[in-house]
């Protein structure tokens, strides 16, 4: 479904903080992105996109280049979930129905109510669809965000860090519907994660970059304490606890 | 529907968009009601019966030569331009994702006053005579060019900085901050150098005017106000969306870059021709949108006209009261928008609260 091959980037003024990242991912799966702060985790999500242009590199959806496609065209194919979900003095629908933007002509159709109605039910946020945003908890929020994505209709979901600032209940609630959305919809979803606790026990496919290359792809048998002490330079073990493999850092 | 409560939650929704157009159609009725009042207040006053009879062609010929001839020009002008001072401020506070964002924010104002102030006193089209309104400007058209130079140099600036460096939202008006101050300098340092005449002049220009623009005037600010409203009205659904982040945007299907920039030039180009013909006029591109966001939300479908219809009420309620607080004598309408503007802001602020 996507095929990225050699992207490399870099902001201005810098260094290429990507330089030659390769992947592919089909449907029904979940990748999670791994790597250091300022490993270029969130960089390269954008760069998926288009949020940022890359210097050089392949990306392509279903056999198509992302160049040669619009934006629009690109919003209906990849939606995309910033790390700080922003509340505004926006109703909940509204927020949601704004996932459906890269279809609305002026006014939005019976069909895009319908879409952004099945997007709050499956989120369970119909209670809260006329309640402003601002007045939600953390949880609520990405749920709401997670919903929007949902109104886009895609086969692609980038999420950056949509557990940072939640609690221990939320992190499992979020990664859990997330998992579900690559498994029952057959999305293909893009995680950027830091725990990797979460990410052994959600995603079933895991890219680990350093130093702006990739430093090892594919599935958990990737995930070994020589690849987290090179990755994160820490010390641990990688044990099996009540049948799920975890990362216990010495 | 497969899902039990969603028909009535949709129909709840239904609602509560019925609500806000049935809002919008109020706002209408009370632009109207306003208008005709302060067509009919003054030291000639008149009914609202007497107005309607006059503007539909019935009228006496006193009645016919105080309402076409001074107040509805006037009225015409507070509609058109709080329309386009308001619409400015909303759209600026969506695209710099800032609550304080307006003409002035981005040095617009100050830019045009420099402009108006260079005019007046190195171009020598200063004050010629004492009216009721104020002074008199002896070359208004120059003064006003001038100010709309002005203003697009101001613009200029930040949207070269936005273009080429890429600059923050937050850079914005910094930027803007740092012009602002730029061109007020420049204003003290020529009235430093003017005469009393000259400085008289450029005080009265800077305290806003809607009494000097006539009819080929009102024409060009209409013609300018519609155009912006017609774009911004086509994009409402881009202004949600930068709303969330300008990221969020992109991924939601805006292209940015080009969107920003030519709602920037539009915003820009709409408040240079409106402060060049009625001076600097604070406040209303701040405190409309702020006030309906409280009853519309931050959706711009319906923000957008009922701030730009609430800068017409309060546009005409502040040329109101500076006509018939000093009778014979009016007070400057940039005075009493900043006067009844900054209490109404910081009530708003301490009120906070509910906003639906």
């Amino acid at each position: 479904m996507i095929h990225i091959q050699d992207v490399a980037f870099s902001y201005p003024g810098s260094d290429e903080i990507l330089q030659q990242i390769s992947f592919d991912l089909d449907g029904g799966h979940c990748l999670a992105l791994l790597g250091n702060n300022g490993a270029g985790k969130s960089t390269l999500l954008k760069c998926l996109n288009l949020i940022h242009t890359p210097a050089r590199g392949i990306i392509q959806v279903n056999g198509r280049e992302i160049r040669s496609m619009g934006r629009k065209e690109i919003a209906q194919t990849l939606a995309y979930v910033e790390q700080q979900s922003e509340s505004s003095q926006m109703t909940v629908y509204d927020s949601v129905l704004l996932g459906r933007k890269p279809y609305i002509r002026l006014e939005p159709t019976q069909a895009d109510y319908a879409i952004v109605e099945k997007a709050l039910a499956r989120m369970e946020l119909k209670d809260f669809a006329l309640r402003f945003t601002d007045e939600l908890s953390g949880g609520e929020l990405q749920k709401v965000v997670l919903a929007r994505a949902l109104a886009q209709e895609p086969e692609i979901l980038l999420l950056d860090e949509p557990t940072s600032s939640l609690d221990l209940h939320n992190q499992h609630e979020v990664m859990r519907i997330v998992s579900h959305l690559a498994e029952e919809d057959h999305l293909a979803v893009v995680v950027v994660i830091h725990d990797l606790n979460l990410a052994l026990r959600y995603c079933d496919r895991f890219l680990l970059i350093r130093d702006g290359l990739v430093y090892a792809y594919g599935d958990q048998s990737v995930i070994t304490a020589e690849a987290v002490s090179q990755v994160y330079r820490v010390k641990c073990q990688v044990v099996e606890f009540l049948g799920h493999k975890i990362v216990v850092v010495e | 529907m497969k899902h039990t409560g969603t028909i009535k939650q949709a129909n709840t929704y239904r609602t509560y968009i019925r609500f806000k157009q049935l809002f919008l159609l109020l706002m209408v009725a009370i632009v109207a009601v306003v208008a005709l009042v302060a067509i009919g207040c003054g030291s000639s006053g008149l009914t609202i019966s007497q107005v309607v009879q006059t503007l539909l062609g019935r009228g006496d010929k006193q009645s016919s030569v105080i309402v076409w001839n001074l107040r509805l020009p006037r009225t015409v002008t507070a509609i058109v331009g709080g329309i386009g001072l308001a619409s400015v401020g909303c759209v600026m506070q969506s695209i710099l994702r800032n609550p304080l964002a307006s003409s002035s924010t981005l040095g617009v104002s100050q830019g045009a006053a420099f402009g108006a102030a260079f005019a007046i006193i190195a171009l020598g089209a200063g004050m010629q005579h004492q009216t009721l309104d104020g002074v008199g400007i002896s070359n208004p058209y120059s003064v006003s060019v001038c100010a709309f130079i002005g203003s697009m140099l101001s613009t200029s600036v930040v949207l070269g900085l936005s273009r080429f460096k890429r600059i923050t939202p937050q850079t914005m008006i910094l930027s803007g901050v740092a012009l602002s101050s730029l061109f007020s300098g420049g204003t003290t340092l020529l009235q430093y150098f003017a005469d009393d005449v000259k400085v008289a002049a450029v005080v009265f220009w800077t305290f806003g005017n809607l009494g000097s623009t006539s009819w080929r005037e009102i024409l060009i600010m209409t013609v300018v106000v519609t155009a912006s409203m017609i774009y911004f009205m086509l994009n409402p659904w881009n202004y949600n969306a930068l709303q969330s982040g300008e990221d969020t945007a992109k991924g939601l299907g805006v292209n940015t870059n080009r969107f920003l920039l030519s709602s920037m030039v539009i915003c820009s180009v709409t408040a240079s021709v409106i402060v060049s013909y009625c001076g600097i006029i604070n406040f209303i591109g701040l405190i409309a949108p702020h006030l309906m966001r409280r009853v519309v939300g931050s959706d711009y479908r319906y923000l957008l006209p009922a701030s730009a219809l609430m800068g017409s009420v309060l546009l005409l309620l502040s040329d109101t009261v500076a006509r018939l607080v000093v009778q014979p004598v009016i007070l400057p309408i940039g005075a009493i928008t900043s006067f009844l503007g900054a209490p109404l802001f910081l009530y708003l602020i301490f009120k906070g609260g509910s906003r639906r």
